[in-house]
Parts: structure tokens; C-alpha cells; sequence
């Protein structure tokens, strides 16, 4: 999306100005938005010529990809853009006050008192070396608070129980380190529902926190909403989340508004294409409804469990037997995995569910023998890894191979993708220069990529592509075993489902073997054949998927299916 | 220079002043009181400072020793380089002169192990022998030249902290992008100059074309201007390329870029209030090796205008092989890089409010 100089907003879809029937009912008017990013040399358009209206005392959800403008749309509504993005046209009226004409010295004492906003990160935004009371404070003396420093004092104690903190009076002084993601991220909640405001704008309030934590953010946040009637606009990219928490919502596709109106209207009779390929996307969202995981998967699973047939008599691709491992001495000692026992069939894939903070990282870190177990055995692809010296380790490395979570990360960003996927292949010194090309060329079609990207680089790509080439490196050196860490909970939903099709068509065709890790139940359950769920160390259920997924036995893992 | 870096330089990864008092900006002192714990935290600090204490003596003794063999290893001693070379020893106003007799006086003559532990023995009776070329006693030169150099560098110091500061914020807060990328480019096109040659410059223009302040000599006050100058604008645009990172890394992170402007504060207020401390800290882990390079620049600058000072008197020793007077510079140079680590422990501790209080247990997770 460059430079697009003058466009024509579509406006022949009704839906694209939402039905307010009364015009005193809009909180938020907003008419042919245009923002646009100064790059080196072009103007990027990052809206264009988006209108809509935000119903006051309503959650209105903004959906769409990344890229699609909407934590955009949400930082231009509070005139926070970064430095180089500026609004081109338009106009943004807040209770029919043009807020454009503010001058930014003018439109400052709107922040905070009469728009909130919570980001999206929960750990950068707090500022590390201020108590959580000096940061909640502030928000009154910038807003400028009549209140004396008693009421001031009484009021956040008060904020902070409506948002579920039991004891806030031992939170104040302390320092953001001392807080869980959750903890900051209703903070931050807090802060900005403190000053009474009209509206409040959450840009992917929970994106950043495990799925439980961020459905209690999400609780909270709903609860104070109610209880002020503050008006809502809530930037996501998970639909059921959408679905479950707005009234309204907007659909943006690469800076256009594409469709806008009820969310159950919309998801129930989606109008635009990209709407209708969006909640296709999605497994858990059905005629406007949000599917339980366990429908999702009886709906879909069928098919699953007819391809995974592991054979039950050949020998484990993995075990682990009585497995424990400690980090730190004294205080510090944690018990990151304690005594867990588990067994991965052959061409099977195993999912190994569990939160930040329960062990599963370290157990992945155990099977690629990256980290030794204090206590129980190692078994993988039949080598005892307790016993393994490096060079049994190094052989063993060429079969079992491993995608990581951010493929922002996980790609060295100054080599070409040939030079990426033909690395293990060097590493191992594995056929001749021709046959290493060949067998790159080979990889990217397997990947569904051009051959024509041997020669880019990763920042070229998008995070869905940049996955692929990560799972095409894994697969060169021809592993039986692919250890999957969190492989699409860096990428969009429709992404994230194209992913996964292909890493279950790469398992069909090559019969490999699976230890998949991750927090999200909802994304696993169809490609799983195994589920096993971890917390604080322990394995408190695992099973075939249809078991775990449809006979819970553990209260934990209930939690998680009831998301 | 040999003196190495003392192994206290880094950043502190325990609180090392738990009982400073809790007056921080933010008035929210810990809660509750403390008083068990005060004797606890006494014998906590003891302990601190006697370990500091311990790592201060090794790290000078380990520059003395360091230096020492390095030294012992160059070619010529104090002896031949104050007749020149062996050529010249025969030479008629020369002849008679026996090199043994001159050495034996001196005690070069003894073995290495035997001088090295006479002066290891001295250095902790404080007495750092005297001097192989004109028998004055070293703590006598030394007392003599400090004075002048510590004036100088300390002046210097004192003036390009504030001046660095101020050069960072002008290349983050001002609107004109224009005003921030120029000053942001005025402290790496200082430092990229050589100290000399700047030192030559000033001289030029205001010593010698202006006619403001003299061009050198120790003793007058007016006579530090110059010097002063050079080194404190030296050590403002070091101090200031390193903190206009940081502080540009600051105030792009999202408490600074988004959560402290949705509350309603300015640009400067976020700066100061937010930014500013937290941009800092890299600040203070540079700023004891900074001191080190303005050491040197100070050495430099003594020459160039020609005052007495520790670098005068360590580029005199230095050329003749003066072993026991260069012994000595590194001895008080160890000492002021244990200080200056010790200033900068203690700046960790008074800038960051997290260190100066024990943290309390991980407070649990409230379930809703």
C-alpha cells in the first residue's frame, strides 16, 4: 500500500456508516480519516478515507490483520501517532466537538480526562523505576484533579478493587517488576478509566498475556466499563474476543474500512468478502456465534483424527520419564519441570498446552537436549540424552529440528532465504553446492513460496512467510522430529490457520513427528493427536485430544476449554 | 596507561545502599516499618563496604604489580637513559663513570623478585621510594603535582555532567527536528578532533588572537580557563553521545511514547519526569571508563599548555625510565578509578529507587 494519492472512499456499502438512528446516540464521529507514514523517500497511507461512528456507552471492536490500520486508527483518535505519521484529511469529532481544530498544545488536556487509552504491552508501559502509586497519581495531577490527595488516594484504592486488586494498599508502593503482565495490564486499565473519561480506547489490551490472565483483564475491564458507562473502542485481532465483548464493530482491510454495523449482525451475515474470508478463518466463529473449543472441535476433528493413526506398538519418538529440572539456588530456586512423564508416537503430534511461567519452554529446551534434567531420563528418537556426549548430541541434532515462535526473530535479517534454509545444510556439510540450491528450490515449493524469494531477505516478507521459511530451515536436513515452539502465536488468525494446513500436510507427506508447544488450547486442538496440559511444572492432564478436549478431568484444563 | 580496569566497575547486581532513606521524588516511601530489619541491613552495608574495600586494595595492588613487570620489561633502565645511550659511556667526560656503582646506588641492581617486593612492602608503609633520577621522595612529587591535575579534572567533571545533559536534551526535546539533529551532531564532531589539536586551537583564538586568558603556566586561576575548557567540553560530548541514545531509546519506549501522553503530560514533562532517569544508567556504567579517557585527555592537555600537573610528570618520568616515580602515577591513578567506581556504586543506588529497598516477596496473583 504506497503512495495512493487520491482515492475514493467506497462508500456504496450502507454498512460503512453505521445505523445510528439518533445522532445525539454518537459519541465518536469519524469522516474520511486519512493517515499516512513518512517513509525514507514515499508516503505510506495507512487509512483511507475511513468514517464511522462510535455509539456513546457502546463497545465498538476494530478488527482486522496487522497492517490493517487499526492500532492506527486507535493512536490518530488520540493524536498519538509516531513521529512520522500525520493525518492527512479528515475529520474526528468527539460529542460533535471537531477535535482537529485543537492544536496539539489545546488537545493535550483531552487526554487522560476525557480519553483513555490502554495500551498494548503491559510490560514496557509502566515506567520501570516509578511505584505503581506515583504512576496511578499522576494521571490526577496532569489531568488537573481538584480532588485532595486523601480523596485522590481513596479513589485509586477504590478504582483498584473495582478491578479486581483484593488488597491494592500494598500495591502502590510497589515497583512494576514486582507485578505479573496481569496485574500491570489492569494498572494500566486503571489509570485510564481513573480520571472518568468518556472514552476509552484499548489497542489489543490482552494480546500480550496468556489466554486465562487475559480474559480476567478483559473481565475487569468490562466491569469498571459498566460501572462508569464509559464508552468503549477496543482494537483486536481476535474475533471471538470481538464477538463476546462489542456491540459494534468495524472491519478494516489494509486502511479501508470494509464493513461496520452490530457485531452480531456482521458476524452472522458478513457482507464484504474479506469480512466472510475473516470469520472463515476462524475456527471458533460459526452463523455469529462463538463456538466452545470443545464444538470448534468436534465440528472440525473428524478429519484429524483420521489422519494421525499413530501405530501404538512402534517405539516412542520421544520420552520422558520422571523428568525434573531447577533453575537458582536459595531463594531463587525454581522448579520449572517437576517429575513429568510423557510419551510422543511416531508421525503423531503432540501438544504440550500450558501459560507462561509453567514449564513447557523448559521441557522443549529438555528434548532438544538444550538444557540437561536433573532428575529422570531423556529418551529421543531411541538416545538416552542423560548419556549422550556432543558428538552423539550433534548427530542427534540433525534429526530433530525446531521452528520458534517469532519468525521476526528467528531469521538472521542480513542473509538471503537461501542462505537460511541452505543452513543447516552447511552445517552438516550435506551434498554439494547444485544440490543444496536444488534442495532450497525444493523447500520453498514445499513451503508454498516462489523460487524466486531465494534471493530475499526476510524483512521483504510477511510474518506468514517468514513462518514458512522457518519450517522449510527445519525440514532441510530431512528431521524425523520437529520440535514446534509456539509456531503461529505471532501471526494473524487467517495466517495462523495456513500455517498450521501446511505443517499438517508437510506431517501427512512426511511422516514426521510432531512435539508442538504452546498456551493456546483453541489453536492446537485440531491439529493435535495428543494433548497433555502443564502447570507449574506439573502435567495435570494429558490424553488423545478427544479426551482431553471433550472429558476435561482437571478443573485447570476446564479453565483453559472454556475460554 | 596500564592501569586496568577495576573489577568493581560493574553494574551492581545487589542493592549496595539498602538503607538510604526513602526520600525519592515519588514521596512514597515503603510502607510499614522497617525497624527489625535496620541492625540486619547495618551488618549487610558493613559487609558491602568491607568487600569493596577488599576488591579497592586488590585492584591497586594488581596495577602496581601489572605496571611493574611491564616495566621491567622495556629496554634501558633510569640509569643509561640519563647518560643517553652505552655509546656515549667511554666517552671522554664520561670515562670513569661506572654504570654498576651508578645502578647499585639506585638498587637496580638487585633481583626482580627482591625490588618487587621492597616496593610492594613500601606501597602499603605508603611509602613509594624516591625517585631514580633526582632523589626527591615520590610522595613529594606526587603531592606536588596532584593538586594541580585533580584541580583540573575535577573542574572539568563537575562542569561536563550538567553540560552533557543539556546538549542530550536539546537533541531529543526540542519540535525542530532541524535544532535535534543539529545538536545531536555537535558532541560526535567534538570528539572526533584530537585533544591537542583543540588545545592548540583554543590557544590560538583566545590566547594568542583574542588575548583572554594566557596561554599557560599553573599558577593563576585565569590559567585554568583554557585547559578547563578543552576537557569539559571533551567530556560533555562523550557523556552526551552516550546518553542522547539512551535517551532516545527511552523515550520511544511505550510508557514515554504512549502511556504517560494519554494521560495528558507534554513532551517535556515526559522527558524529565520519565525519561530522564531511566536514560541515565547506561550513562553511569560509561561514565567511570569516560573518566579514564579524560585522565588521559588531561595528561595531554598538561603538556599542550605546559602546566604541572600528574600528566606533566608522568610523560618526564616516563622518557627517563624513571621506574619508581611511574610506579607511583600508577598507584594514585588505581586509587582514582577505585573512587571513581565507588562514585558511580553509589550513584546506582540514589538513581534507582528499586535498588534502595529490599524487594518485598513477588506479590500473588489476585484471582478474580
Amino acid at each position: 500500500m504506497t503512495d495512493t494519492a487520491t482515492t475514493t472512499p467506497d462508500r456504496t456499502d450502507a454498512r460503512t456508516a453505521p445505523a445510528a438512528a439518533d445522532p445525539a446516540d454518537v459519541l465518536v464521529r469519524v469522516r474520511d480519516l486519512t493517515v499516512t507514514y513518512r517513509r525514507d523517500d514515499a508516503v505510506d497511507t495507512a487509512l483511507d478515507g475511513v468514517g464511522f461512528d462510535v455509539r456513546r456507552g457502546k463497545v465498538t471492536a476494530v478488527i482486522g490483520e496487522s497492517g490493517s490500520g487499526k492500532s492506527t486508527l486507535a493512536h490518530a483518535v488520540v493524536r498519538l501517532l509516531p513521529g512520522n505519521g500525520a493525518i492527512a484529511a479528515g475529520a474526528i469529532e468527539l460529542d460533535d466537538e471537531d477535535l482537529l481544530a485543537r492544536t496539539d498544545r489545546e488537545f493535550r488536556p483531552l487526554r487522560g480526562r476525557h480519553i483513555g487509552f490502554v495500551p498494548q504491552d503491559p510490560v514496557s508501559s509502566l515506567n520501570p523505576t516509578k511505584t505503581i502509586g506515583a504512576q496511578v497519581r499522576e494521571a490526577f495531577s496532569l489531568a488537573g484533579s481538584a480532588l485532595t490527595a486523601e480523596q485522590v488516594e481513596e479513589r485509586i484504592l477504590g478504582d483498584l478493587r473495582d478491578i479486581g486488586f483484593a488488597a491494592p494498599e500494598t500495591l502502590l508502593a510497589r515497583y512494576p517488576h514486582e507485578l505479573s503482565g496481569g496485574m500491570r495490564q489492569r494498572i494500566l486499565v486503571a489509570i485510564a478509566f481513573s480520571q472518568r473519561p468518556r472514552l476509552v480506547i484499548a489497542d489489543e489490551p490482552t494480546s500480550a498475556l496468556d489466554v486465562l490472565v487475559g480474559q480476567e483483564v478483559l473481565r475487569s475491564l468490562h466491569d469498571v466499563r459498566t460501572k462508569h458507562g464509559t464508552t468503549v473502542v477496543l482494537i483486536t485481532h481476535d474475533l471471538a474476543l470481538a464477538s463476546r465483548n462489542a456491540d459494534d464493530v468495524l472491519v478494516l482491510e489494509a486502511g479501508r474500512l470494509v464493513e461496520a454495523g452490530p457485531v452480531a449482525e456482521v458476524f452472522a451475515a458478513p457482507r464484504h468478502p474479506y469480512t466472510r474470508a475473516l470469520l472463515a478463518s476462524s475456527a471458533r466463529l460459526r452463523e455469529g456465534r462463538v463456538l466452545s473449543i470443545a464444538e470448534a472441535y468436534e465440528r472440525h476433528g473428524p478429519d484429524v483424527r483420521r489422519a494421525g493413526s499413530p501405530s501404538a506398538e512402534a517405539p516412542a519418538v520421544v520420552t520422558l520419564d520422571g523428568v525434573s529440572k531447577s533453575f537458582g539456588g536459595g531463594k531463587s530456586h525454581v522448579r520449572a519441570v517437576d517429575g513429568i512423564s510423557l510419551a510422543v508416537a511416531p508421525g503423531s503430534t503432540f501438544a504440550l498446552v500450558g501459560e507462561s511461567g509453567s514449564g513447557k519452554t523448559t521441557t522443549s529446551r529438555l528434548v532438544l537436549g538444550l538444557e540437561s534434567a536433573d532428575a529422570g531420563s531423556v529418551h529421543v528418537l531411541g538416545e538416552d540424552l542423560g548419556t549422550l556426549d556432543r558428538k552423539g548430541l550433534r548427530a542427534l541434532r540433525r534429526r530433530v529440528q525446531v521452528v520458534y515462535q517469532s519468525p521476526f526473530e528467528s531469521l538472521n535479517p542480513r542473509l538471503d532465504l537461501r542462505s537460511i534454509i541452505a543452513e543447516p545444510l552447511d552445517s552438516f556439510r550435506v551434498g554439494s553446492r547444485a544440490e543444496r540450491r536444488a534442495r532450497v528450490a525444493e523447500l520453498l515449493d514445499r513451503v508454498r513460496l516462489p523460487a524466486s524469494y531465494a534471493t530475499r531477505r526476510p524483512q521483504e516478507l510477511s510474518g506468514g512467510q517468514r513462518q514458512r521459511v522457518a519450517i522449510a530451515r527445519a525440514l532441510a536436513i530431512r528431521p524425523e522430529l520437529l520440535v514446534l515452539d509456539e509456531p503461529v502465536s505471532a501471526l494473524d488468525a487467517t495466517i495462523q490457520a495456513q500455517v498450521l494446513d501446511l505443517l499438517q500436510e508437510i506431517q501427512q507427506e512426511l511422516g514426521l513427528t510432531y512435539f508442538l508447544v504452546t498456551h493456546d488450547l483453541a489453536v492446537v486442538a485440531d491439529v493435535a493427536t495428543q494433548v497433555a496440559v502443564m502447570r507449574r511444572g506439573r502435567l495435570v492432564e494429558s490424553g488423545p485430544t478427544a479426551d482431553v478436549v471433550l472429558r476435561p478431568q482437571d478443573d485447570y484444563t476446564r479453565a483453559l476449554l472454556a475460554v | 596507561m596500564t592501569v586496568p580496569l577495576s573489577a568493581t566497575g560493574a553494574r551492581p547486581s545487589a542493592p549496595s545502599v539498602p538503607s538510604a532513606p526513602p526520600t525519592g521524588p515519588d514521596g512514597a516511601g515503603p510502607s510499614g516499618p522497617h525497624a527489625s530489619a535496620r541492625g540486619a541491613s547495618l551488618r549487610r552495608v558493613g559487609r558491602v563496604v568491607a568487600v569493596r574495600l577488599a576488591h579497592a586494595v586488590a585492584v591497586v595492588a594488581a596495577a602496581y604489580s601489572a605496571s611493574f613487570f611491564l616495566l621491567f620489561v622495556l629496554p634501558g633502565d633510569a640509569v643509561l637513559a640519563r647518560i643517553g645511550t652505552t655509546d656515549t659511556v667511554g666517552t671522554s667526560d664520561l670515562s670513569g663513570l661506572d654504570l654498576t656503582t651508578l645502578r647499585e646506588e639506585v638498587g637496580l641492581n638487585d633481583s626482580l623478585g627482591r625490588q618487587y617486593w621492597d616496593g610492594l612492602v613500601g606501597l602499603l608503609q605508603g611509602d613509594l621510594g624516591s625517585s631514580l633520577v633526582n632523589d626527591r621522595s615520590v610522595t613529594a612529587l606526587l603531592a606536588e603535582a596532584l593538586p594541580n591535575t585533580l584541580t583540573l579534572m575535577l573542574l572539568s567533571l563537575v562542569l561536563s555532567v550538567p553540560l552533557g545533559f543539556l546538549l542530550a536534551l536539546l537533541a531529543v526535546v526540542p519540535r525542530s527536528r532541524a535544532l535535534r539533529s543539529f545538536a545531536a551532531l555537535v558532541p560526535s564532531a567534538y570528539v572526533s578532533l584530537p585533544v591537542f589539536w583543540i588545545g592548540v586551537l583554543f590557544i590560538y583564538l583566545f590566547a594568542i588572537t583574542l588575548g583572554w586568558f594566557p596561554a599557560g603556566g599553573s599558577q593563576s586561576a585565569s590559567a585554568l580557563v583554557l585547559p578547563t575548557a578543552v576537557l569539559a567540553l571533551l567530556g560533555a560530548a562523550q557523556f552526551a553521545q552516550v546518553l542522547i541514545s539512551s535517551l532516545r531509546t527511552e523515550v520511544g519506549k511505550t510508557y514515554a511514547a504512549v502511556t504517560a501522553p494519554a494521560k495528558g503530560a507534554s513532551r517535556t514533562y515526559t522527558v524529565f519526569r520519565h525519561c530522564l532517569r531511566n536514560a541515565a544508567f547506561p550513562f553511569l556504567a560509561v561514565f567511570g571508563l569516560r573518566v579514564g579517557q579524560l585522565l588521559a585527555g588531561t595528561a595531554v592537555i598538561e603538556v599542550v599548555f605546559s602546566r604541572n600537573g600528574i600528566g606533566r610528570l608522568m610523560v618526564d618520568s616516563v622518557k627517563a625510565v624513571d621506574l619508581t616515580v611511574v610506579l607511583g602515577l600508577v598507584v594514585v591513578l588505581a586509587v582514582v578509578y577505585v573512587v571513581i567506581n565507588a562514585v558511580v556504586d553509589v550513584g546506582y543506588a540514589l538513581l534507582d529507587p528499586r535498588l534502595r529497598r529490599r524487594a518485598p516477596a513477588p506479590a500473588p496473583e489476585v484471582d478474580a
